[in-house]
């Protein structure tokens, strides 16, 4: 087995932030699909305890959780592309907006996914968490520095995030989200058009036709 | 050197606030605390944690932090000198990472759907609770065979998440209408929570067990009203 292996699902937005975090750094790597209706013996050997991807497997070590996994990647190969900032009220920050993004963003997003009655309600709710994240942005990144909140180049929010940048236009152009406004989230909207042009991402990331797909397949209202 | 200001906002009964008094007293940092009424939050939590106005927030120096992990991971990188909680070794750290995670995703779930759900899924908590407190069990017999703690023979990051919920068990297992299971099926449990209740730093903040199970057990008769 590779050094470094992770065990991923493309479609997956904790996936894809582990396999943008070993891009950004260059780092070789197995890339594993897995198949979630029949997971594998490695998952199962690897996650016991929650059976979820990703998993990043170093060295014969599995580590579970994408805000766990990234944290080590950064950890481990701390030289190139530095994510997480220095200072330690910096870190907390990083830290908080990214959990914020799992409790927030993602679950508005899934529970708009899910939704039954068209989900005005959550869509609402998911623009104002938009929002709330593109005031952190203007608290934590300045512009003239670059599009991301690490500046010119991406940091640990910044690769949180970057999912997203594939998932908001997946859902809107398949289920009719209404994403915030370039009036509302004018740096957000930078920040994901940066997002589509970084070439780690764009390797990371997958297409957004593709995501269209398997969105149609898996969440469309019929 | 000016002195240091910190202060802690909580409410009494929170194991997320407990979190941040085991980070700070084991690491024998001097702090203020400020009990928040949370049917009347105090205009400096709404200010210092505008997103979610919630409890705890720590305030160093005027600069509020929030959630309980942030914070304790803010304070091991400030104050790290003594009493380390997250190990240097980065596999290492991951493990202790994923149980403070496994203690939010899991345990702190379970107990929160075994005080305000009803029926079926009032039920399938109380399992819910009792696999995740099997499974720290189990951990604690892998990651650390022999010794009392996550963190070998002091407390890490990992202990300092789960412990505070040591202080729930009276309480869930009165919502709960059962009996946890002892000692005889979960040796490493209660050999951890022995060892936790015994280190001195853990005494000066944890409320009473009992207190606690009669402040559930009040939320617990309000969810029955109004359900």
């Amino acid at each position: 087995m590779a050094s470094v292996t992770l065990l991923t699902v493309w479609a997956s937005p904790f996936s894809m932030r582990a396999k943008l975090a070993l891009l950004l750094k260059g780092i070789e790597h197995e890339d594993l699909p897995q198949d979630l209706g029949n997971k594998s013996k490695l998952l199962l050997e690897s996650n016991p305890v929650h059976k979820k991807i990703p998993v990043l497997i170093h060295k014969g070590k599995p580590v579970s959780e994408s805000v766990i996994i990234v944290h080590y990647i950064d950890e481990v190969w701390p030289e190139t592309s530095p994510l997480l900032p220095q200072d330690a009220f910096l870190r907390a920050k990083h830290r908080f907006w990214t959990d914020f993004i799992d409790k927030k963003i993602f679950d508005s997003l899934a529970q708009f996914m899910r939704s039954s009655d068209g989900g005005a309600a959550v869509n609402e709710e998911f623009i104002q968490n938009c929002m709330l994240l593109e005031g952190a942005l203007a608290e934590l990144g300045s512009e003239e520095d670059g599009p991301f909140f690490g500046g010119a180049s991406m940091s640990f929010l910044d690769v949180m995030l970057a999912p997203y940048s594939v998932l908001i236009p997946g859902v809107e152009q398949v289920m009719g989200l209404k994403p915030a406004s370039p009036e509302q989230c004018p740096r957000l909207h930078k920040l994901f058009g940066a997002v589509a042009e970084h070439p780690s991402a764009k390797a990371a990331l997958p297409q957004i036709e593709k995501l269209k797909e398997f969105i149609q397949a898996h969440f469309a209202r019929k | 050197m000016s002195k240091d200001s910190v202060k802690l906002l909580n409410f009494w009964p929170s194991m997320f606030g407990l979190r941040v008094h085991y980070a700070l007293d084991l690491k024998g940092v001097s702090y203020d605390y400020q009990e928040e009424n949370l049917f009347n939050k105090s205009k400096e939590l709404l200010e210092a944690n505008p997103i979610y106005t919630k409890i705890p927030v720590l305030i160093h120096n005027g600069k509020p932090i929030c959630e309980s992990l942030v914070i304790v991971d803010y304070i091991d990188c400030v104050w790290p000198g003594s009493h380390k909680l997250l190990p240097e070794d980065p596999y290492e750290k991951a493990v202790a990472r994923f149980w403070a995670d496994f203690g939010d995703k899991k345990l702190y779930d379970a107990g929160s759907r075994l005080i305000r759900a009803m029926g079926e899924e009032h039920k399938k908590a109380g399992e819910d609770l009792k696999w995740a407190l099997m499974k720290i069990d189990e951990a604690l017999g892998t990651i650390a065979p022999g010794k009392p703690f996550f963190g070998g023979d002091a407390m890490n990051f990992a202990d300092v998440a789960l412990a505070p919920f040591i202080c729930w068990f009276k309480g869930y297992q009165k919502v709960g209408g059962f009996v946890l299971p002892g000692p005889e099926e979960w040796p490493n449990l209660y050999k951890w929570v022995d060892a936790v209740n015994s280190v001195d730093a853990i005494k000066i903040s944890t409320p009473s067990h009992d207190k606690i199970a009669e402040f559930a057990e009040v939320i617990r008769k309000r969810v029955i009203g109004a359900a």
